[in-house]
C-alpha cells in the first residue's frame, strides 16, 4: 500500500512538472514575443495629467498654428498631422519644445489639405533634436507621443 | 626478497588503461606494479609472496579489463625496474578505454596507489549529474597520496583509498569543497546504518536550501509567466506606468516598464537561485570540464544577459526580452533536482527497513540484577535475557532456556527455529513463546544485521561496469552539446534566413530565433538522467535483494549475474543439508564396532569436513569416550590420519587407502553397493596395513534444491554439480536433484575446483559457483559470480559476490531474476535518458522547443529515470516461498 502511494506521489509530481510546463507553453505561445503593443492601446509614454498638457484656443491657418500653452515632462515635439478620418494623417508641421511649460509656440505648416488638423505632443527620446518617428514603425520609434489618462495627448484644431 | 610475476591482461589500449591497471593492482596489499604494457597486454608486479590470484583478478576486472582467458596466471619472471618515464596522459584515440583524468605524474600516481593503505568514505552533497561525479573523481584522483577514488552518484558517496602519511580525510573534504561541492566524512565504525547520518543531515539541509530557492524562484517566476499573457502584458505595465507617473512625475514607457518589471523579477532568480549553477560552472571550467551546471549556466545566461542588454543598451531597447525564459528555466531545474532528491531517497529504503529491525533496548544481567540498557551499551560477554515476544538484541549463544525464534526478517525462513542451549541466536530476530538467556558474542558493528547493512551499503556504493557506458557518454556530452548549440545558433543566424520567406521573421529577428534555438539545445541536452540510469537501478536492485535474503555485494556481481549461462553447485552443504548422518558400519574380521568407530571419531574430532560432524554426532549419541590424537593431519581430498591409542589410523576414501598401501579389494563390492545408493563411504585403515572397517554416511538433498535446479534449467542455465565424492555417489545425489550425469563433476580435489570453473569459462560461458566452504573459495573467486551460502564459512562469504542468507537454493534463481530485472531496468533507463536527449536535441535545433520547455523536459527526464528505477521495487521472485515478503 505504501509502495502504491509512493508511486502515486511520484506520478503526481511528474504530472505537476508537465502542468507547469504546459502553462509555460501556453503563456509563451499566446504571448507576443517582440513585446509590441496594439496600435489602438497605449503605445507611447504615459504621463500624469498635471505633467503633460496641451492648450490651443484658436484655429490654424494654412501656414501657421499657435499653441497657447504646452506642458511637457521632457523635451518634446509638437507634431501637426492632417486629419485622416479622425486619425493622424500626413505630418504637416513640427516644432521642438523643451521640457516644462512653453507658451505661444508657433508652428509653421505646409501642404495643409484638410479642414481640421490634429496636434500631438511626442517625446524627444531618440537623438536629441531629431524627430525619430516613423509611421511605418510607430512602436519601434523612440519619439512616440505622450499619453494621459490612456489617451494620446492631442487636440483637434480647425483650419481657417 | 621480492618475486616478480607477469600477468596477461586483455583489453588495454592506451596509457590511460595502463594507469588504471597500475592503480588497481597497486591497491592489493603488498603488491607493487613494475609495469603495465597495453601494447603487449601484460602487467608485471612485485610481491614478497605470491599474491592471491582472486585478488589480482578482482583488481584487473575492477579496472575494466579481463585476465587473459578469464584466468589469472601468475608467471614468475625476472624483471628489472625500467628507468621511469613520463607518459603522455590519456593518449587514447580509440575511444574504447575508460575515461580517466590526466594524472600530474604517473610515477607519483603509482607511488600513491602503492601507499594507499587507508580508505575513507565521504558523503557528497550537491552533485547533479554524472559529469559532477567525474569532476569529483578527477579532483580526488589527482591528489598525491590518493590511490583510487570512486564516486557514486545515486547514494552520493566517494570512496577513497589514500596514504594516511601524505594526506588526511580533511584534505579530501577540502579538495571536494574546492571543486564546488560539499563533503562530510562518513564514520564507518559507527553503529550500523548511522555512518551516513552526518551526510543525511547535510543533505537534508541542502534539500531544505533547494526548497527555499525553489519557492523563491517560483514566487518570482509566476508573475513573469503571467506577464506573458497578452491582456496582462498590456494592462499591468500600463497601470504601473500610470502609478509611476502619478507618484514620481515624468513620462513612462509601458514597454520599458514591462522590461523593468521582468528584469526586477528575473534578476534575483538569476543571481540568487542561479548562483549555484555559476559556481558549478566556474569550478568545472577551472578543471577544464563541463557538467550540468555548465549547460544550465550557459542556457540561462544567454537568455538573461541578452534581455539585460535589450533593457539597458539604448541601441537594443527596441528588441524583445526573455527574462521569463531564464527564470522559469532555473525554477524547473531546481524543481527537477528536488524531485530527483526525493525519489533518490526512496532508493535507499532497503537500508532503512533493515535498520528498523534492530531492537532498541536489551535486558542484561549485571551483578545478578536484570537491567534494561540501550542496545548500544550491550558488551560482548554480557548475559542477555530474552522474554516471549521480545526481539533478540544482539548476536550470541544460548546459555539457558529454550524457545523458538522467528528469523524470517533476516533469512526469510517462515518457520521459527528451535533454539536451545549452545545454539546461536541472531540480533533483530523475534523470540516467540519461550524465554532464554544468551551470552552476547557480537555487538555493535559486529552483529550479523550490522554486517548485512554494511554489505548492502557497500554494494549500493559500488559502480557497475555498465556505468562506464554512461560515464563515457557524459564525459564527452557537455563539449559536444555546447558545440551543437553554437552550430545551431550559427545556422539559424546565417543560413536559415537565406532560405525562408521574410514573413518568417515577422515576430522575431533571425538573431532572436537563433538565440532561442541555441539555448534550447543547451538546456535539453543535459546528461543528468543518463548519470542516474545505472546507480539508481543498482540501489533498488541490491536493496530488493536484501529484502529477499540475498546480499549482493557489488554492482558488478548484480550485473554479471544476469549473464550467467552455467552454474556449478558445490554438493555438500549447498545442494544437500551438509549434515550427513551415519547410515552403515561394516567391519573387517576381528574388529568391533565401537573400537572402529572410536578410532574414526577420535580422528574426525579435529577435522572441519562436514562428514566429520556425522561421525562426531554418532559418537556423542553412543556416549563414546574419544581419546587424544597424536600427529593429526588433514589431507585435502583424501581424508585424515593420526595416531589414536598408539594405533596409526587412516580414515578417508580410496585414494587415502591407496596412499597408505591398504588393500580394499575384499570390500569393493559392498563399497560399490553403498556408493550406488548415494552414500559416502569412508574407510578406516589401521597401522598402514589393513582395513578395519567402513563407515557410510548419507547427506540428504535440501528440500528446495530440485525445484531450484528445475527452474534454472528452464530459464536456460546449465547446472553442474561439483564434489570430491566419487562419481557413483555424486551421480546418485545429482539424479535426485535433477542434474544430468554429464554435468556431474565428481572426484574433484578442492584445489582443482577452480580449474573446473575455468574450463567452463573457456567455453565462453559466464559461470557462477555456488558454495559454502573454505574449499570452495578459489572456485568462488574464479567464477564470474561467486554465490556463497549464508551458513557457510566467513571466507566463502567474503569471497562470494552474492551471499544467500537463507541457504535456500531458490534464491539463486531469485538472484538471477533480480539481476535480469535490474539490467533490463538499466537498459530501459538508458532508453529514457538517451531518448530525451536524442529526440530533444534535434527538436530544439529545429527551433521547435522553447528553452523553458526544454528545462521542464530535462527535469522530467531525471524524474522519469528515477521513477523507472523505483518500479523495480515491484520485483517479486518467481518461485513461491512461504516467507516471501
Amino acid at each position: 500500500m505504501n509502495h502504491t502511494s509512493n508511486c502515486r506521489r511520484v506520478v503526481l509530481a511528474a504530472l505537476g512538472v508537465l502542468t507547469v510546463g504546459a502553462l509555460a507553453l501556453g503563456g509563451c505561445t499566446i504571448a507576443s514575443t517582440d513585446g509590441s503593443h496594439p496600435a489602438d492601446g497605449v503605445w507611447g509614454y504615459v504621463a500624469a495629467a498635471d505633467a503633460a498638457q496641451l492648450e490651443i484656443s484658436g484655429p490654424a491657418t494654412a501656414d501657421e498654428l499657435v499653441v497657447d500653452r504646452v506642458l511637457s515632462p521632457g523635451d518634446a515635439w509638437l507634431v501637426v498631422h492632417l486629419n485622416d478620418s479622425g486619425k493622424p494623417g500626413m505630418r504637416v508641421g513640427l516644432e521642438r519644445i523643451d521640457a516644462g511649460e512653453s507658451l505661444a509656440v508657433r508652428i509653421a505648416l505646409e501642404d495643409v489639405t484638410t479642414d481640421k488638423l490634429i496636434v500631438a505632443v511626442h517625446a524627444d527620446k531618440g537623438v536629441a533634436g531629431e524627430f525619430d518617428f516613423s509611421m511605418d514603425d510607430p512602436m519601434g520609434s523612440p519619439d512616440r507621443p505622450y499619453f494621459v489618462d490612456r489617451a494620446e495627448l492631442a487636440v483637434v484644431v480647425d483650419v481657417k | 626478497m621480492a618475486h616478480t610475476y607477469r600477468v596477461a591482461i586483455d583489453g588495454m589500449h592506451c596509457h590511460a588503461c595502463e594507469r588504471l591497471v597500475t592503480m588497481n593492482l597497486s591497491a592489493i596489499p603488498g603488491v607493487t606494479v613494475l609495469t603495465a604494457d597495453a601494447q603487449e597486454g601484460f602487467a608485471v608486479i612485485a610481491a614478497e609472496t605470491e599474491p592471491d590470484p582472486a585478488a589480482v583478478k578482482a583488481a584487473i576486472v575492477a579496472a575494466g579489463f579481463t585476465p587473459r582467458g578469464g584466468v589469472v596466471t601468475l608467471e614468475e619472471v625476472e624483471w628489472e625496474l625500467p628507468e621511469p618515464t613520463v607518459q603522455e596522459p590519456d593518449a587514447c584515440d580509440t575511444g574504447a578505454c575508460p575515461v580517466v583524468p590526466p594524472a600530474p605524474d604517473p610515477a607519483i600516481m603509482a607511488a600513491s596507489a602503492a601507499a594507499a593503505t587507508s580508505s575513507a568514505t565521504l558523503g557528497i552533497i550537491g552533485m547533479t549529474c554524472s559529469s559532477c561525479q567525474a569532476v569529483i573523481e578527477r579532483t580526488l584522483q589527482r591528489m598525491p597520496g590518493v590511490g583510487s577514488a570512486v564516486v557514486n552518484l545515486a547514494n552520493e558517496t566517494a570512496t577513497v583509498a589514500y596514504d594516511p602519511h601524505t594526506l588526511s580525510v580533511d584534505d579530501l573534504v577540502a579538495a571536494v569543497r574546492a571543486a564546488g561541492y560539499d563533503a562530510v566524512p562518513r564514520d564507518e565504525d559507527a553503529a550500523p546504518g548511522t555512518a551516513g547520518d552526518a551526510q543525511r543531515e547535510a543533505q537534508q539541509e541542502h534539500i531544505r536550501g533547494q526548497k527555499r530557492l525553489f519557492v523563491f524562484s517560483l514566487t518570482l517566476s509566476i508573475p513573469l509567466l503571467l506577464l506573458m499573457v497578452p491582456s496582462i502584458m498590456e494592462s499591468a505595465p500600463l497601470i504601473v506606468s500610470e502609478w509611476l507617473a502619478e507618484t514620481f512625475g515624468g513620462a513612462w514607457d509601458p514597454m520599458m516598464v514591462f522590461k523593468y518589471i521582468s528584469f526586477a523579477l528575473a534578476t534575483p532568480v538569476q543571481l540568487i537561485a542561479g548562483a549555484q549553477f555559476y559556481r558549478g560552472f566556474w569550478h568545472a571550467l577551472e578543471r577544464r570540464t563541463g557538467n550540468m551546471d555548465t549547460l544550465v549556466a550557459i542556457g540561462t545566461s544567454s537568455a538573461y544577459f541578452y534581455s539585460l542588454a535589450a533593457t539597458f543598451v539604448p541601441a537594443l531597447m527596441g528588441e524583445p526580452v526573455f527574462f521569463e525564459t531564464s527564470a522559469l528555466l532555473l525554477t524547473f531545474v531546481i524543481l527537477g533536482k528536488l524531485l530527483e532528491a526525493r525519489a533518490k531517497g526512496k532508493t535507499s529504503d532497503a537500508i532503512k527497513k533493515l535498520m528498523g529491525l534492530q531492537a532498541k533496548t536489551a535486558r542484561v544481567v549485571r551483578d545478578d540484577v536484570e537491567i534494561d540498557v540501550p542496545v548500544e551499551q550491550v558488551l560482548a560477554g554480557d548475559v542477555v535475557v530474552v522474554r516471549p515476544g521480545e526481539k533478540v538484541p544482539v548476536d550470541g549463544v544460548v546459555t539457558e532456556g529454550s524457545s523458538a525464534v522467528d528469523e524470517s526478517m533476516l533469512t526469510g525462513e517462515s518457520i521459527p527455529v528451535e533454539k536451545r542451549e549452545g545454539d546461536t541466536v541472531i540480533g533483530a530476530t523475534l523470540n516467540k513463546l519461550g524465554s532464554f538467556r544468551f551470552r552476547a558474542t557480537k555487538v555493535g558493528a559486529e552483529t550479523a544485521l550490522a554486517q548485512i547493512v554494511k554489505l548492502v551499503e557497500e554494494a549500493q556504493g559500488s559502480k557497475a561496469p555498465v556505468q562506464r557506458f554512461a560515464d563515457r557518454i557524459s564525459a564527452v556530452f557537455v563539449p559536444v552539446v555546447v558545440g551543437l548549440a553554437v552550430l545551431t545558433f550559427l545556422v539559424w543566424l546565417l543560413v536559415v534566413p537565406r532560405f525562408v520567406d521574410p514573413s518568417f521573421y515577422a515576430e522575431a529577428t533571425p538573431f532572436i530565433k537563433a538565440l532561442l534555438a541555441g539555448t534550447a539545445v543547451v538546456v535539453i541536452a543535459c546528461p543528468c538522467a543518463l548519470g542516474l540510469a545505472t546507480p539508481t537501478a543498482i540501489m533498488v536492485g541490491t536493496g530488493k535483494g536484501a529484502e529477499n535474503g540475498i546480499l549482493i555485494k557489488s554492482g558488478e556481481a548484480l550485473e554479471t549475474a544476469y549473464k550467467i549461462k552455467a552454474i556449478i553447485f558445490d554438493k555438500t552443504g549447498t545442494l544437500t543439508h551438509g549434515t550427513p548422518v551415519v547410515t552403515d558400519i561394516e567391519l573387517a574380521d576381528g574388529h568391533d564396532t565401537d573400537r572402529v568407530f572410536m578410532l574414526a571419531a577420535a580422528l574426525e574430532r579435529g577435522s572441519e569436513h562436514p562428514l566429520a560432524e556425522a561421525i562426531i554426532a554418532h559418537a556423542k549419541e553412543r556416549a563414546m569416550h574419544l581419546p587424544q590424537v597424536e600427529g593429526f593431519a588433514a589431507i585435502p581430498g583424501h581424508g585424515v590420519e593420526g595416531t589414536v591409542d598408539g594405533t596409526r589410523v587412516a580414515f578417508g576414501n580410496r585414494r587415502l587407502m591407496a596412499a597408505e598401501g591398504i588393500d580394499i579389494a575384499r570390500f569393493e563390492e559392498r563399497i560399490n553397493a553403498l556408493e550406488s545408493g548415494g552414500k559416502t563411504v569412508m574407510l578406516v585403515g589401521v597401522n598402514g596395513a589393513k582395513l578395519a572397517g567402513i563407515i557410510a554416511v548419507a547427506d540428504t538433498l535440501k528440500e528446495n534444491s530440485k525445484e531450484a535446479i528445475a527452474r534454472l534449467t528452464k530459464i536456460g542455465v546449465e547446472v553442474y554439480m561439483i564434489t570430491g565424492d566419487n562419481r557413483r555417489t555424486a551421480e546418485a545425489i545429482a539424479a535426485q536433484a535433477g542434474i544430468v550425469p554429464d554435468h556431474v563433476l565428481a572426484e574433484v580435489l578442492p584445489e582443482h575446483k577452480a580449474e573446473e570453473v575455468a574450463k567452463l569459462q573457456s567455453r565462453g560461458l559466464t559461470v557462477a559457483m555456488v558454495g559454502d566452504g573454505i574449499n570452495d573459495t578459489p572456485a568462488l573467486a574464479q567464477a564470474d559470480v561467486g554465490i556463497a551460502m549464508g551458513a557457510g564459512t566467513d571466507i566463502a562469504m567474503e569471497t562470494g559476490g552474492i551471499v544467500l542468507i537463507k541457504n535456500d537454493l531458490r534464491d539463486v534463481v531469485t538472484a538471477i531474476e533480480l539481476s535480469r530485472a535490474t539490467i533490463k531496468k538499466i537498459h530501459q533507463n538508458f532508453f529514457w535518458a538517451l531518448g530525451y536527449n536524442s529526440l530533444g536535441i534535434p527538436v530544439a535545433a529545429l527551433g521547435l522547443l522553447k528553452p523553458e520547455l526544454a528545462g521542464a523536459a530535462m527535469a522530467l527526464s531525471s524524474v522519469s529515470v528515477v521513477t523507472s528505477s523505483l518500479l523495480l521495487r515491484r520485483f517479486r521472485p518467481s518461485m513461491s516461498k512461504g516467507a516471501a515478503r
